[in-house]
């Protein structure tokens, strides 16, 4: 009936340069901004590693209800999102602790060094988050939902503590949840997907 | 026989997996395995007993997650009791006759300690030792911490277990594929530490089978003296038809096993996915082999939490410039708690190639023990070089042992009695590497013999406290020439006697030697090439002469130890001086609009040359004059334009580092309040709970830069804090930050409190999750969108100095 936690390494996912300096919010990068960007790329770049953990289960929406087989969920727009599936997978994919200690150094002694890190650990651990869904969107020939991850919408915070007992996060990939239920390492995504049956 | 002579003479068995057996058994997903031991004890009992049928010496109890974070405390007195209870019977009923041993298994918390995470480490000293103690008063025989991929969380484990108990304790860690702890430590690193704090034995446990082990084994076997464990996983999980297998069979295991049992591992067990059958296999393979002894490895090594450092080979450079010694801008960075300042003081050692780094603080008016913890802490933040714990306070030394993560050097111990009895205790507990000054009740020897006597005294005090030689290294004290012209002389003999009779590694502070003389660089870096070719391993110096680097590049390459001298061509160019090698100047091309080359610098970013530029301006114009006419106007350009959308955040930010850097050069020439423009301290902090701190650290910036002074209170910071802080200085303004909605009562009890305490005091709030309606509602003065207006909004409050 249920799969175990299935865990997987990446190399590094397609980067793209726009996105990270989206999330620097920086509209219009100026030439100082493209070195810094290029100086933290040398330097984080090499110390990233691309880890997933996930597990397949079956799946019954009614109502508000998502229901796990090994857990539920309640919230209107999860059950939306996930309308029509009877499978769903949920996962979790990080970027590694590497990033957080050179992102708490600069945050001390270069905030835009550390402003940058910050966009490109967002940049990376979205773009390993793509390359899973795409791989298993392709390895199941079916379509899948867009990801869906705890604290969207309605869906509270607390249902990080599901995640985690059903991948048992820090023994899979790693990833600590802290007293608030955020992620150790930051870079960090947890999420559900709806596999769709293509009629 | 009690299980210390046990594991000296013999190969000692561990048992092997439990989760697997009991999810067999039908225990379904997410209930927590501990609590079988009291639903289903004959369950427990049965794996135990298949074990020691199989061959296992020791089983370890079914408590991998038995804490108080998972149980309440009455609960976790009867699973712990019943695990012990369930190990027994299964010993009594068990048909083997080999020795059989009960170990309490403690397995981590599931909780990331600080920084990464958010446990704070005596919390998780805590938790520990509630299990262990429980499990001491149940009668186990040892104790396993394993699987442990964190080195902090392994030390808070070990100290709750040596606090707690008398018991052996054997530690185990999970390496991952690269060799290393999740965390970063290598084995070395490993090694370093556990032995330092008095491990029976060490090792690794899980993540990876017994062949992809087999390296960390290897390196584990290469550098630990005390015994050597292994507890590998049946392999990889894989998912086959639904259900978790291992790849790896029986037979393989074994025969990897056996491998590695020959060459020098001393208790061996199975992880993941390991069963009776696997155990059996290993014990049959393995048990007529004559257990390989275990050997002193004589290191004498320090770590951190990534790497160990190793002493006797390359000289190992020390840098000295966290010391407030003669240097006044250091002394007011300690009085204001600026760590800040100290911390770029040892990233930029590091950067100039210190392997281990000096930390002293100690100042007559500060809290000493509160400061070098606290600093061992930030640094241990920033910065993976091991650290060596400088004070003559026995209480800060003790407490900045307790909160490094890693082994420590100690600065210093010497041949007073008093000294010894206060400095070794430490040592002993919290394992370190200590420096031993050969002084004692008399003074300093003027003769090499009388040193070395000293010397020999201190190894034997230190032996009776169970420290081995390897765990000294003796400075035979660096005294000035000028004062007398054989000092260099008998400090360097006694140098090489250190070395030859003693077999001991030496260190020496070395700018000592020079202290009164002219051009000290020259007589430095020259002492320190003889105190090096007399035997000197660690020097305690500054990384920023480039004069003592270049001795020891050279030194290196004349001594056999940089291949190619490829280090020493390397390094080199960096290290000539400034006339001999040209630097390329920028080309100034100006904007129009730019007043000089300073506000052309800032606005475009450029640190090291706002730096020089200020240097030299200073010659003929004051600091604050500076910082009207240039610093500020150039702060203003850059900040009109973030408020137009002209200038992005990444390019505000450079901006104000690099008008950070004026201002740096400014403080440390006048070293008073000089660049303070406006009157009155700005207090900011994020509020308790939450974690993210790039927002404030942004305001804070630009802060200081328009010329405020700001004391920052860090993250997660009690609201109670913030009040003191306010109140005591009189803040007119406190700046408060959140990032999550769940931490916004914490802003608003802090905000409260302010009022009720400090009604005087303006507080601006600012944050992701803020808005105008929040901030007014919690009872904020000001909503600060972004950092700028925030300075605005100070600026509008603050008088001018």
């Amino acid at each position: 009936m249920t799969e175990g936690v299935i865990r997987k390494s990446y190399g590094p996912p397609p980067l793209s340069e726009d996105e990270i300096f989206r999330y620097a919010g920086c509209g219009r990068p100026a030439l100082e901004d493209r070195a810094l960007l290029k100086s933290c790329l040398d330097e984080v770049l090499p110390l990233l590693s691309y880890r997933v953990a996930y597990r397949r289960l079956p799946l019954i929406v009614a109502g508000d209800c998502c229901d796990f087989f090994l857990f539920s969920l309640r919230s209107e727009k999860l059950s939306l999102r996930l309308q029509n599936c009877t499978e769903g997978i949920v996962f979790a994919a990080t970027v590694g602790f590497e990033i957080d200690r050179l992102i708490a150094k600069y945050s001390r002694i270069s905030p835009a060094r550390g402003l940058m890190l910050q966009a490109i650990g967002s940049e990376r651990v979205e773009a390993l988050c793509d390359a899973f869904c795409e791989e298993m969107a392709v390895s199941e020939k079916k379509e899948l939902t867009p990801r869906f991850s705890p604290g969207y919408g309605d869906l509270p915070l607390e249902a990080q503590r599901k995640v985690d007992s059903v991948l048992n996060l820090s023994g899979t990939v790693g990833i600590y949840l802290n007293e608030s239920l955020l992620m150790s390492p930051s870079k960090s995504v947890t999420a559900f997907l709806g596999i769709r049956d293509q009629g | 026989m009690n299980f210390r002579e046990f594991l000296q003479k013999n190969t000692v068995y561990l048992d092997g997996g439990m989760g697997t057996l009991l999810q067999e058994k039908g225990l379904p997903p997410g209930e927590l395995p501990e609590r079988w031991n009291l639903t289903h004890p004959e369950c427990i009992t049965e794996i135990h007993r298949a074990y020691f049928d199989a061959g296992s010496h020791v089983v370890c109890t079914n408590t991998f997650g038995a804490n108080a974070l998972k149980f309440s405390d009455e609960e976790l007195e009867r699973i712990i009791a019943a695990a012990v209870e369930n190990a027994r019977k299964a010993a009594s009923e068990s048909s083997s006759p080999k020795e059989k041993f009960i170990a309490l298994d403690i397995g981590p918390c599931g909780r990331l300690l600080k920084p990464l995470g958010d446990m704070d480490f005596e919390a998780a000293v805590a938790l520990f030792a509630k299990t262990v103690r429980i499990g001491a008063s149940c009668g186990v025989d040892l104790v396993l911490i394993e699987t442990m991929n964190d080195s902090y969380e392994t030390k808070a484990a070990l100290l709750a277990v040596k606090e707690n108990s008398d018991l052996p304790v054997l530690v185990s860690n999970a390496y991952g594929e690269n060799g290393k702890l999740m965390t970063g430590a290598t084995p070395a690193a490993m090694v370093a530490l556990l032995e330092g704090m008095g491990a029976d034995a060490l090792g690794a446990n899980c993540s990876l089978g017994p062949r992809r082990l087999a390296s960390v084994a290897e390196e584990l076997l290469e550098k630990a003296s005390v015994p050597v464990l292994l507890k590998p996983n049946a392999g990889l999980p894989k998912t086959v038809n639904g259900k978790t297998v291992f790849d790896v069979t029986p037979e393989e295991f074994s025969r990897e096993m056996e491998a590695l049992v020959r060459k020098g591992i001393r208790v061996a067990g199975g992880c993941c996915g390991t069963t009776p059958s696997y155990i059996r296999e290993t014990v049959s393979r393995t048990e007529s082999l004559a257990p390989v002894p275990v050997t002193e490895k004589n290191l004498t090594v320090v770590s951190s939490y990534t790497h160990a450092v190793e002493f006797g080979g390359a000289p190992v450079l020390i840098g000295e410039r966290i010391n407030p010694t003669g240097k006044k801008r250091f002394r007011q960075a300690l009085t204001e708690r600026d760590l800040d300042y100290i911390l770029a003081e040892g990233l930029r050692q590091q950067e100039k190639g210190a392997h281990v780094l000096d930390v002293n603080v100690g100042l007559p008016e500060i809290d000493e023990p509160l400061l070098l913890s606290e600093t061992v802490r930030e640094l241990q933040t920033v910065l993976d070089l091991p650290l060596q714990i400088d004070t003559a306070n026995a209480e800060a030394m003790e407490k900045a042992l307790r909160c490094y993560n890693g082994k420590a050097m100690v600065n210093s111990v010497n041949g007073k009695k008093e000294s010894m009895e206060t400095v070794f205790p430490l040592v002993k507990k919290y394992g370190g590497l200590v420096v031993a000054l050969t002084l004692d009740e008399n003074g300093i020897p003027s003769t090499a013999e009388g040193r070395v006597e000293i010397a020999r005294n201190i190894l034997k005090t230190a032996e009776s406290y169970g420290i081995s030689r390897k765990d000294i290294i003796v400075d035979t004290l660096a005294m000035t020439v000028s004062a007398d012209h054989t000092a260099a002389v008998a400090t360097l003999a006694s140098l090489r006697d250190v070395r030859e009779k003693l077999g001991c590694q030496t260190s020496l502070g070395v700018s000592n030697v020079s202290f009164g003389l002219p051009c000290r660089d020259s007589i430095n870096s020259t002492f320190f090439a003889l105190a090096l070719e007399n035997g000197l391993s660690a020097a305690i110096m500054n990384p920023d002469s480039a004069e003592m680097m270049r001795t020891y590049h050279s030194f290196m390459a004349l001594r056999g130890m940089d291949e190619n001298c490829a280090s020493y061509i390397e390094k080199i160019p960096a290290l000539l001086p400034a006339s001999s090698a040209p630097v390329p100047t920028v080309p100034a091309s100006k904007e129009e609009g730019d007043r000089s080359e300073l506000c052309y610098a800032i606005v475009k970013g450029l640190r090291e040359k706002a730096a020089s530029v200020t240097a030299s301006m200073l010659e003929s114009s004051s600091g604050l004059s500076i910082v009207e006419n240039e610093i500020i106007p150039a702060l203003n350009r850059v900040g009109k334009g973030f408020e137009e959308k002209t200038v992005y955040l990444p390019q505000l930010l450079m901006s104000a580092e690099a008008a950070k850097s004026a201002f740096d050069v400014i403080k440390t020439r006048t070293a008073k309040a000089e660049a303070t423009a406006f009157s009155g301290k700005v207090v900011l902090a994020t509020v308790r709970g939450d974690i993210h701190d790039i927002g404030k650290n942004i305001v804070k910036l630009l802060l200081e830069n328009y010329g405020f002074s700001v004391v920052d209170l860090g993250k997660d910071v009690p609201p109670e804090d913030v009040v003191e802080t306010a109140v005591s200085l009189h803040a007119p303004l406190v700046g408060l930050s959140a990032l999550m909605t769940t931490t916004v009562p914490a802003m608003e009890k802090t905000v409260s409190l302010l009022h009720e305490k400090a009604p005087w005091c303006k507080i601006m709030v600012g944050g992701a999750v803020l808005t105008q309606e929040y901030a007014s509602a919690i009872g904020a003065d000001f909503y600060a969108k972004d950092a700028m207006e925030g300075v605005r909004y100070a600026e509008s409050l603050l008088p001018k100095a």
